[in-house]
């Protein structure tokens, strides 16, 4: 097990190394001046050749990118361009709430995905498995800020129950239920299809038929005999689950105004703030990274058979 | 052999891969409601000024806002435009988007994966390293951060996609090629001395195809949200082109006065999206060659 994790470890680390560089490419390479890009349209000459000395701009682009990575180590993204805060620390602070956001909607997603999926599995064919799993393709299909609109219209405006938008410190746990639905609702569509359908492949076989033929009661039959093995495609997709979580995030912190790492990087497109944008890309995908790193290391855990390969 | 037999096996129509595929399909009314909707939004995307009341861009701003009436059925958006003909006029350039976005992603995808596959070694190690590095990006954030570096608009989301998009393609037609390369059929075409690119193009890709029609239909639903996502954001198709997810940004800002507004064009992209879910899920169903007993 051991020797599986370190190898795991050491294969990250070549990908770590190719999103900073992508990360590089993208924003020393686009067209423009980088210098005036940072510094901005209006800035004189000698501003320029101050940023270019700062940011390493004058050396040639190996030196350039190797300089970046090692600010990066660091944690250093330089300061915001509006604000001048170190880009790391407003990202710790964002980072927080959308760490918070995030864990709720998983825990909806989790909590209404698998139940659906697993009765859906149960009494195949019937009108709870049809529907449900209609409402979890329409689930899938719907863009989540739009999700989001329409909670914030009936929830919000209509009957007036939940804040319109802002953060738990002003209006407690009550702030986080709509964002949390609107992020959780295409994870829990994915885990009810996924989970319906590994459930069906796992009663299906021989040892759900032994077990019945034993007598054992169907209650026990899935919950002690079908399910364990059931959920484990579902913990692989946990760490997609990630992916999809931060990139909604984006998506709902903007609609409910959320002060997390989505939308300050949304936030810092239309400020043109190219320090924060770019610390928040490669924070976002070092969090993605390491979540399916940590998924791949718990099945590994789950499935002997991963790490003996 | 008695004569009932004889004649039996000769009324039997041949059996081929895709038609066995297309009956399957037939059978499945779910997919056949989702190529029915595609087929709708196809339709209405090549007729659009035919079937639109008003032009797209016909600004009346004594008429803005208006609620949903006969004259205008889904209303009026800020500057006195008609949202029904917008969203008309916007499944042309979401479909159009989605169209050649995908076709970029499989074309780049395909070619990069069959020769990751055929010819392994250093090559293949090169093409999955970099498939897995843009794996490490979420989609959407990749976009975001390439279309906000160099300017908001559907040509550097075209870029974007070329860059990113390929990646799951390639994947899969990769593990395609892996398993084909050792049959027996592509041993005998190496025999006798047919080309690479031939094997590649003539041998290969026609059995590989069937993933790639499926991901090609689910990967429209993507497309299409990504394009909306991004206009939502302001940094996809910009005014005054009409994009649904442009419309769904300017309608929040009246969704307590005119909720129709934002919403009806979120309704749309949901039933188009769910339409390609819905075929994709049934091609998969039909193509899927371990199901053919």
């Amino acid at each position: 097990m051991l020797r599986y994790i370190i190898r795991r470890l050491l294969q990250a680390i070549p990908v770590f190394i190719g999103v900073t560089l992508i990360t590089f490419i993208l924003f020393f390479i686009a067209p423009g001046d980088p210098a005036r890009l940072i510094a901005g349209q209006r800035a004189d000459t000698e501003t320029l050749a101050r940023i270019r000395s700062t940011w390493g701009l004058d050396k040639p682009l190996p030196i350039q990118y190797l300089l970046f990575l090692g600010r990066i180590v660091r944690f250093d993204f330089g300061r915001s361009f509006k604000t001048n805060i170190p880009v790391i620390v407003s990202i710790g602070e964002r980072l927080q709430a959308t760490a918070i956001l995030a864990l709720f909607a998983f825990l909806i997603a989790i909590l209404i995905g698998v139940t659906a999926g697993i009765i859906s599995a149960v009494k195949q064919y019937s009108i709870f498995d049809y529907s449900a799993m209609v409402i979890a393709l329409l689930g899938v299909s719907a863009p989540v800020y739009w999700v989001g609109i329409i909670l914030l219209l009936i929830f919000g405006f209509n009957l007036g129950w939940l804040p319109l938008g802002g953060y738990v410190t002003e209006y407690g746990l009550k702030a986080v239920i709509l964002p949390a639905i609107t992020l959780g609702t295409r994870p829990a569509a994915y885990f009810a299809r996924l989970s319906r359908s590994s459930m069906l492949e796992v009663i299906r076989q021989e040892y759900i038929l032994t077990a019945r033929a034993k007598g054992v009661s169907e209650r026990k039959i899935i919950f002690k005999h079908a399910l364990r093995n059931a959920l484990i495609p579902v913990v692989t997709y946990a760490g997609m689950v990630v992916g999809d979580l931060l990139t909604g995030a984006v998506l709902t912190e903007t609609i409910f105004a959320w002060p997390g790492i989505g939308r300050l990087v949304v936030q810092s497109i239309f400020d043109r703030d190219l320090p924060v944008l770019q610390g928040g890309v490669i924070v976002i995908a070092f969090i993605y990274i390491l979540a399916n790193l940590v998924v791949d290391l718990s099945y590994a855990l789950i499935d002997p058979r991963i790490r003996y390969e | 052999m008695t004569m009932k037999t004889e004649n039996l096996l000769q009324s039997r129509k041949p059996r081929s891969l895709w038609r066995i595929a297309w009956k399957r399909l037939a059978k499945n009314k779910l997919a056949l409601l989702g190529l029915g909707i595609v087929i709708f939004f196809v339709i209405v995307a090549v007729l659009a000024p035919y079937i639109a009341p008003y032009p797209w861009n016909e600004v009346d701003l004594s008429r803005a806002l208006q609620p949903p009436s006969w004259r205008h059925l889904l209303g009026t958006d800020e500057f006195g435009r008609d949202i029904f003909s917008r969203i008309i006029y916007g499944t042309r350039v979401s479909l159009q988007f989605a169209f050649f976005a995908q076709l970029i992603s499989i074309s780049i995808g395909t070619v990069l994966g069959l020769i990751a596959g055929f010819y392994g070694g250093w090559v293949d190690d090169l093409i999955m390293r970099i498939v897995e590095i843009l794996f490490a990006f979420p989609f959407l954030l990749f976009v975001i951060a390439v279309v906000s570096t160099l300017g908001p608009g559907i040509q550097n989301l075209y870029l974007a996609v070329a860059l990113i998009g390929w990646a799951g393609v390639s994947r899969i037609i990769r593990g395609q090629v892996l398993s084909l390369r050792e049959r027996d059929f592509i041993a005998g075409a190496i025999a006798i001395g047919a080309s690479t690119w031939r094997i590649l193009f003539r041998h290969i890709l026609p059995n590989a195809l069937s993933p790639l029609i499926i991901e090609a239909t689910l990967g429209m639903g993507g497309m299409i949200m990504l394009e909306a996502g991004l206009s939502f954001l302001g940094l996809g198709v910009q005014a005054p082109t009409p994009s649904w997810g442009s419309m769904v940004q300017a309608g929040l800002a009246y969704l307590r006065s005119c909720w129709w507004y934002p919403i009806a064009p979120g309704v749309v992209i949901m039933i188009v999206v769910f339409g390609f879910n819905l075929l994709g899920d049934g091609l998969r169903d039909a193509l899927d060659p371990r199901l053919y007993i």
